[in-house]
């Protein structure tokens, strides 16, 4: 499987925010020598029923950097066994394994972004733009004595989107949440950010 | 559900008269079939929105050029499956107003249907997770937003009196992709605030 | 995300992510199958066609055929097809886990109706040579999930 001059790439792993999962390893360094990788995964389906096959990652057959975005190869909330190895003209170093396998359900989810703004008395938010396996939990209220919250999931970000006509007099607090149904989870919730309708604002 | 099939004229036969012969295959049965009012036809078009009005099959069409002594091979379509593939036409839309609100009702489009007689049926009856994307547009502030709707009504509330709003709205079905298909944009223009005439 | 209702069994799966990966290998899976004339997944046995007590029983079993003898057999040699496949064998691996748990707290009965028609299924699939059977019922797979959605 290659010449055994080529060392390989040590140190694996996995960093995942957000459901971008990042592998990365420590780069195969050769004096005026350009080292490129080649990265390769198997899901659980693969390691179960057909283990001798491993199937070239997206981007990443070959990089040249020591870092590999494999968020489109991992597509199932299941573990997944990632490896790769270093390529120098026609010499290919051993594979190296990631020790543990890996699951997207693992990943680290934080509050999203959230940009609350008043068009004439309508209250509109435009959420972070997280991707499509994304959706947000918003959660709005108006700041006085009996707070009663309401909540709307919204299916995507990036859009502005209205939540509710404002009645002059008291702010309006919103915060959200994202979550993430493919993995069962959900981020904390974001800070929350108030806005006021002054007297006589124009209509929308 | 109107399933028309298309193609190019062959590319070597300028100026020759050539005419096309089409039939069809559905998925799974013994035989291709023929499609009477499509053989020996001079235009490049054959409707088969009939022949595939059953939207749970799957179905082939291959199409062969006659010209003087010759006919070419048959080309054939993919497999063509009318439930996942076709397009979902815009609902029609109905605007009442009033100073400050639009009301928006929208009605699915319909099936395509063969024969006018024949019963009427609902693209919501056949896709229940029918949706709505909805644009709304104030020509003055040249502001847009959008939003998407499930129900067939909508109340945009709390606009600017004595204002032209357009409306164009988009069937869709969460799912694959198909080909969108806006409404045309329909406008109104909100009533005069009695209000604001005695400051 | 969308419930499917297997009798007493419920689960919840992603059928639209499923369908649009299905859709971006579809019309090349389907070219390869070259006999046209012939359909495995019949509308005779459809899910949807089935006591609901007896859905989780024959899905259980048809995921097992995908998983056992279409996706292992379905030979390509271009990445792109070969990661979606992937991409629909993990995730066919993840509803069958689901449905193992329902099975393992009996609420995935396999009666005599699901029974028949797994057997009516499997004996159409046998009839084709191993490979061409799998690309056929590959190349079925948007009945499969048509038939699923309808038990939403």
């Amino acid at each position: 499987d290659g010449g055994e001059a080529l060392p390989a790439p040590q140190n694996l792993s996995v960093h995942s925010a957000n459901m971008k999962h990042l592998l990365m390893w420590s780069p195969v360094v050769l004096p005026r020598e350009t080292v490129y990788y080649s990265v390769e995964y198997q899901g659980e389906y693969e390691s179960l029923y057909t283990s001798h096959i491993w199937i070239p990652s997206k981007w990443c057959s070959p990089i040249e950097d020591a870092e590999c975005d494999v968020s489109d190869d991992i597509t199932a909330t299941v573990p997944y066994n990632l490896r790769v190895r270093a390529i120098l003209g026609s010499q290919t170093s051993a594979w190296s394994i990631l020790e543990q396998p890996f699951n997207r359900n693992s990943t680290i989810l934080t509050p999203p972004g959230m940009e609350v703004s008043r068009n004439g008395f309508h209250l509109v938010i435009e959420l972070e733009d997280l991707g499509p396996q994304f959706e947000f939990l918003v959660v709005y209220w108006r700041r006085e004595l009996d707070t009663k919250e309401h909540a709307k999931v919204l299916r995507r970000g990036g859009i502005p989107v209205h939540l509710e006509t404002m009645e002059p007099g008291a702010p309006y607090c919103v915060k959200a949440q994202a979550q993430v149904k493919a993995i069962g989870r959900n981020s904390a919730f974001s800070q929350a950010e108030c806005v006021e309708v002054q007297g006589e604002a124009l209509p929308l | 559900m109107k399933n028309v099939l298309h193609w190019n004229p062959p590319e070597n036969l300028q100026g020759v008269e050539v005419t096309y012969t089409v039939q069809y295959f559905i998925y799974g049965q013994k035989r291709w079939l023929n499609k009477p009012e499509c053989k020996n036809i001079s235009r490049t078009y054959c409707d088969l929105s009939d022949e595939t009005s059953d939207y749970e099959h799957q179905y082939y069409a291959k199409v062969k050029a006659i010209w003087e002594t010759n006919c070419s091979k048959w080309t054939e379509t993919g497999r063509f499956y009318p439930f996942l593939e076709t397009q979902i036409g815009p609902p029609e839309i109905a605007l009442t107003t009033d100073e400050k609100s639009i009301s928006i009702v929208l009605t699915a489009p319909d099936k395509w249907k063969s024969n006018p007689e024949d019963c009427t049926i609902s693209m919501r009856q056949i896709y229940s997770n029918l949706k709505y994307n909805v644009s709304i547009y104030n020509i003055k502030s040249k502001r847009m937003w959008s939003q998407c709707v499930t129900n067939h009504t909508l109340v945009l509330s709390w606009l600017e009196p004595k204002t032209l709003y357009c409306v164009q709205v988009e069937s869709f079905v969460p799912g694959p992709l198909r080909p969108a298909q806006p409404s045309q944009k329909q406008c109104i223009s909100t009533l005069e605030d009695p209000t604001s005439a005695l400051k | 995300l969308q419930t499917l209702h297997l009798g007493s069994c419920v689960i919840i799966t992603n059928l639209q992510k499923i369908q649009s990966e299905f859709s971006e290998i579809r019309d090349s899976v389907q070219a390869n199958d070259q006999n046209i004339d012939f359909r495995v997944l019949r509308n005779a046995g459809s899910l949807q066609d089935t006591e609901p007590s007896d859905r989780c029983c024959l899905l259980r079993h048809l995921l097992g055929l995908y998983l056992d003898r279409v996706f292992r057999n379905y030979q390509t040699s271009d990445h792109h097809t070969l990661r979606k496949i992937s991409s629909l064998a993990n995730s066919f691996l993840t509803i069958k886990k689901d449905l193992q748990l329902c099975h393992t707290y009996t609420t995935c009965h396999c009666g005599e109706e699901a029974t028949e028609k797994y057997r009516q299924i499997l004996s159409h699939f046998e009839q084709l040579e191993p490979q061409a059977a799998a690309v056929k019922v590959l190349g079925e797979l948007d009945i499969l999930l048509r038939w699923m959605k309808e038990t939403e």
